[in-house]
């Protein structure tokens, strides 16, 4: 992945906002954006599981990045961004959607050694801005049916 | 693969489909020569394109295959059994070979000397027969371009079946006389050709998705425009249109079953050859239609039941003339549409079930305690070759007894939202039922919630409803160790509660009013508890992503009408989860149903006053509890507002400050029977007018006793118009 990208001269980043950090997702992957769908929860699924979202004639499963990390729900509702995966569409529960940044690789740097096993698995790098670091995500590692084999294997 | 070649493909299998429909018919009238035209017909095609794409062992094949069949069509020659078999097995090369074609693209290597040996030895001159005699009968049946439809009476009279000539009129069709134009209009019409079209199945199912969405947009628009006058009527015209639009797509995805039931006739013969007994299979009702996607799912458990009649079910040839019958025995395939189902039925003239040896079976299998088995009655016992792991072949033979039970039958047919009944008596024979629903893409639900969440939960499942205030809860819920349980009309009923089972809530007494859905799924009959109810709807059922499929408790998602999401519901997986196991007893309500078809139906019997009276329970949607004051007048019409739209109201002139309102379907719309209480469901046998023997009307013999059927289309239309349906 990451090779990949070092190959291209600059990137776009759709940033989005999930609690005080800024994490990046490249554009050419984003199928679409959501502005705060309502989303219906799903009893007894798995907990990074945002629930379901209406899109395009589809029930959307999403996955909510703030279970991912731990954090506590959002108060109001959130931004879905749709990708898709091995199992067909998903989407992802961000605080917000930000502006598009263009990135270079020049200021790519791998995930630093002290962060948690947890967040190392989901985090793919991070990129050095000017006004702060953008933690760099890969929707391949947010997919729903790789995250529920990861829970299992924590379990 | 290239088009052409796919193209070739489907040609020929519905070629060698037709071919195999033939032969099985030619059997029955050998000198038929429309048929043996038919069948040259498809030989020589497959033929003609094999050597154009340089498929030369199926050339070869056709090729020998075509000169036995010109000598046959050109009466030089007579059917007889050998050749009908040598033909058959022909079938199965040429079949075998285009399988390869579509896995390899190649023909694959085999040996077809023998084959083209075996053809070549049956045109010898000892089964020809002297072309003179057929050519006083040949011009006639030539110069027919139309086959007229052959139908005839089910008469035990052999010697009709064997003429050729058409015969009286009658609703039952024999298979070997079927007529091929229903099934599939032969290559020479060239009309239907021309204005017919492939369409891929991928591209109807996006058509049905996409006509669900609209579905539900309308719904939603429909909800919200009430005010502005011209909304109103362009909506009405959306909602016109979708609705039409929705059944032509519907129509669109449908097939008759014919596409599965043309494979049985084979089957039939070849089983009864196998097994060394005679049998006849006569199939009716071959034009009744069904969903694609449900015909393939039907495929397997009715090809399963079919053997199971013919194995299990007709006895050997001695053993028929010994009981004092015809020593050939009779399947009968029939498929008719009941409301939104379509009932395939089964049956045998065979010996019907023995009892005895199904409970010795299911003792020695332990599937059930010896007392358990003292307690049940015959029809009871019945339902136990649902359990898995029964089978009652006395012998494991090639046909049954391969693991393969009814209990997949069951499963099968469930998990399309179907149901299976089975009904024998003894010596007279055997029927399977099995109840398909028209479509899967939408199916009926009832709405329900559960802790502010909305459910849908298929009423396919559904039986009935029961509501608990939440006094009557607290009191009518009883309790064995954590386990609940409600007495419905004497017998106990496990309950699941639903958001206990979902996470909703934590362990302990239940308090609050309780809606008790009585669902009976797989056979297993509970009662899901849920704190609410909203209206029945047509959901249109998208599925869960895998993850969500694996919580096992939903089987899919839907949108309501109001926008709201809700999870669809899986009464089987819930009572696997929830240990609900078999319930005999309760099952066979569902076969004396059935079987009280023929003359008794089932009633809501209800009070007003001191008067019964009782409405059709298949009438019934539900049932409310309704202060009095909520009753309002329009036009001199009883009227209740129930979220936005009116139900006119049959007034028993109930007394109290409340009633109780049974809101049942007439038509199309829906009409509220106010009533002091709801009594019991009971059967209801028709009574008739002493001297005149006419069946008399509005009245029914309920728990002995005359009781009046309210006349439900008797109930005023509404002076507004039409109601709002939703659907």
């Amino acid at each position: 992945m990451s090779s990949m990208m070092l190959s291209e001269d600059v990137l776009e980043m759709c940033s989005v906002r999930v609690g005080e950090t800024l994490f990046g997702i490249p554009v050419t992957r984003i199928l679409e954006i959501l502005g705060k769908p309502a989303t219906h929860p799903v009893p007894l699924s798995p907990d990074f599981i945002g629930g379901l979202a209406h899109y395009r004639g589809e029930v959307l499963t999403t996955v909510s990045l703030r279970r991912l990390l731990h954090m506590s729900r959002h108060e109001t509702s959130e931004d879905v961004l749709v990708f898709e995966g091995d199992d067909g569409y998903f989407g992802l529960l961000v605080d917000e959607v930000c502006e598009v940044l263009t990135v270079s690789p020049a200021e790519f740097e791998s995930n630093p050694s002290t962060l948690d096993d947890r967040r190392k698995s989901l985090f793919a790098g991070t990129y050095k801005l000017q006004s702060g670091l953008l933690v760099m995500l890969d929707p391949d590692r947010l997919d729903p049916v790789r995250l529920a084999g990861l829970e299992l294997r924590v379990a | 693969m290239d088009d052409l070649t796919r193209e070739f493909l489907i040609e020929s299998q519905e070629g060698l489909d037709r071919m195999e429909r033939c032969l099985t018919e030619l059997e029955e009238r050998p000198e038929d020569r429309e048929l043996l035209a038919d069948i040259f017909r498809s030989v020589h095609t497959i033929k003609g394109t094999t050597g154009f794409l340089g498929f030369s062992r199926l050339e070869k094949l056709a090729h020998a295959g075509e000169n036995l069949l010109g000598l046959l069509r050109d009466g030089k020659l007579l059917a007889n059994a050998a050749i009908i078999s040598a033909l058959l097995s022909l079938l199965d090369q040429l079949r075998k070979i285009l399988v390869n074609i579509e896995a390899s693209g190649g023909e694959g290597e085999g040996e077809d000397a023998a084959m083209i040996a075996r053809l070549l030895e049956l045109q010898e001159p000892q089964t020809r027969v002297g072309a003179e005699a057929k050519a006083e009968q040949g011009p006639i049946e030539k110069s027919k371009k139309k086959r007229k439809p052959r139908t005839k009476k089910q008469t035990e009279e052999k010697g009709l079946t064997k003429t050729a000539a058409p015969e009286p009129e009658g609703r039952a069709m024999e298979v070997y006389q079927a007529d091929p134009q229903v099934v599939q209009p032969p290559r020479a019409m060239v009309n239907t050709a021309e204005s017919t079209l492939r369409v891929d199945v991928d591209l109807l199912n996006r058509m049905m998705n996409l006509v669900g969405e609209l579905v539900l947009t309308r719904n939603q628009i429909l909800q919200r425009v009430s005010a502005d006058s011209d909304m109103t009527l362009l909506s009405r015209r959306l909602d016109m249109v979708t609705a039409d639009l929705r059944e032509a797509v519907m129509k669109a995805r449908m097939q008759p079953v014919s596409h599965v039931f043309s494979k049985f006739p084979r089957m039939v013969r070849d089983l009864a050859q196998q097994l060394n007994k005679r049998v006849r299979l006569v199939m009716e009702g071959q034009e009744t239609e069904l969903d694609k996607s449900l015909l393939e799912a039907i495929k397997d458990p009715l090809t399963h039941s079919v053997r199971n009649a013919i194995d299990h079910g007709v006895e050997a040839p001695h053993v028929r003339e010994a009981a004092g019958k015809d020593a050939e025995g009779t399947v009968k395939l029939r498929a008719y549409q009941e409301g939104s189902y379509v009932i395939i039925e089964v049956s045998d003239d065979g010996g019907g079930m023995k009892v005895e040896r199904i409970r010795d079976k299911a003792l020695e299998r332990k599937l059930i305690t010896r007392e358990r088995a003292a307690q049940l009655s015959d029809r009871e016992l019945m339902q136990l070759i649902f359990l898995p792991g029964f089978s009652t072949a006395e012998a494991i033979t090639n046909v049954s007894g391969r693991g393969v039970g009814m209990d997949v039958v069951r499963t099968n047919v469930e998990k399309i939202g179907g149901k299976v009944e089975i009904d024998s008596r003894p010596c007279k024979g055997t029927t399977l039922r099995l109840r398909i629903p028209l479509t899967l893409a939408i199916v009926p639900a009832l709405i329900v919630s559960s802790r502010g969440q909305s459910f849908a939960l298929p009423q396919g499942a559904l039986s009935e409803l029961v509501h608990l205030s939440a006094e009557q809860a607290k009191m009518q819920l009883e309790w064995i160790e954590g386990a609940a349980l409600y007495r419905l009309r004497g017998k106990l009923l496990p309950l699941v509660f639903l958001d206990l089972l979902l996470g909703q809530r934590e362990e302990g007494r239940y308090d609050g009013e309780a809606y008790i859905a009585v669902l009976n799924a797989e056979g297993r009959r509970y009662g899901l508890v849920v704190d609410g109810l909203a209206d029945p709807e047509e959901i249109v059922v998208k599925p869960l992503s895998s993850v969500l499929k694996q919580i096992g408790l939903f089987s899919g998602a839907t949108v309501l009408g109001n926008g709201e999401m809700a999870l669809i519901l899986d009464p089987g997986a819930i009572a696997t989860r929830a240990n609900i196991s078999v319930a005999l007893e309760e099952d066979t309500h569902d076969v004396m149903e059935a079987e009280a078809r023929s003359g008794a139906a089932e009633y809501l019997l209800m009070q007003s006053g001191n008067e019964h009276t009782a409405v059709p329970l298949d009438t019934v949607l539900r049932i409310e509890r309704i202060p009095r004051n909520k009753l309002e007048w329009l036009g001199g019409v009883p009227v209740l507002r129930f979220e936005g739209a009116l139900l006119p109201l049959h007034n028993l002139g109930a007394e109290g400050d409340e009633m109780t309102v049974v809101v049942c379907r007439d038509g199309l719309r829906h009409v509220g029977v106010a009533v002091s209480q709801v009594l019991d469901v009971a059967e209801g046998r028709p009574l008739e007018e002493a001297g005149t023997h006419t069946a008399a009307q509005n009245v029914t013999l309920l728990n002995e006793k005359v009781t009046s059927i309210v006349p439900l289309e008797a109930v005023p239309a509404l002076p507004i118009g039409a109601m709002e349906t939703m659907q």
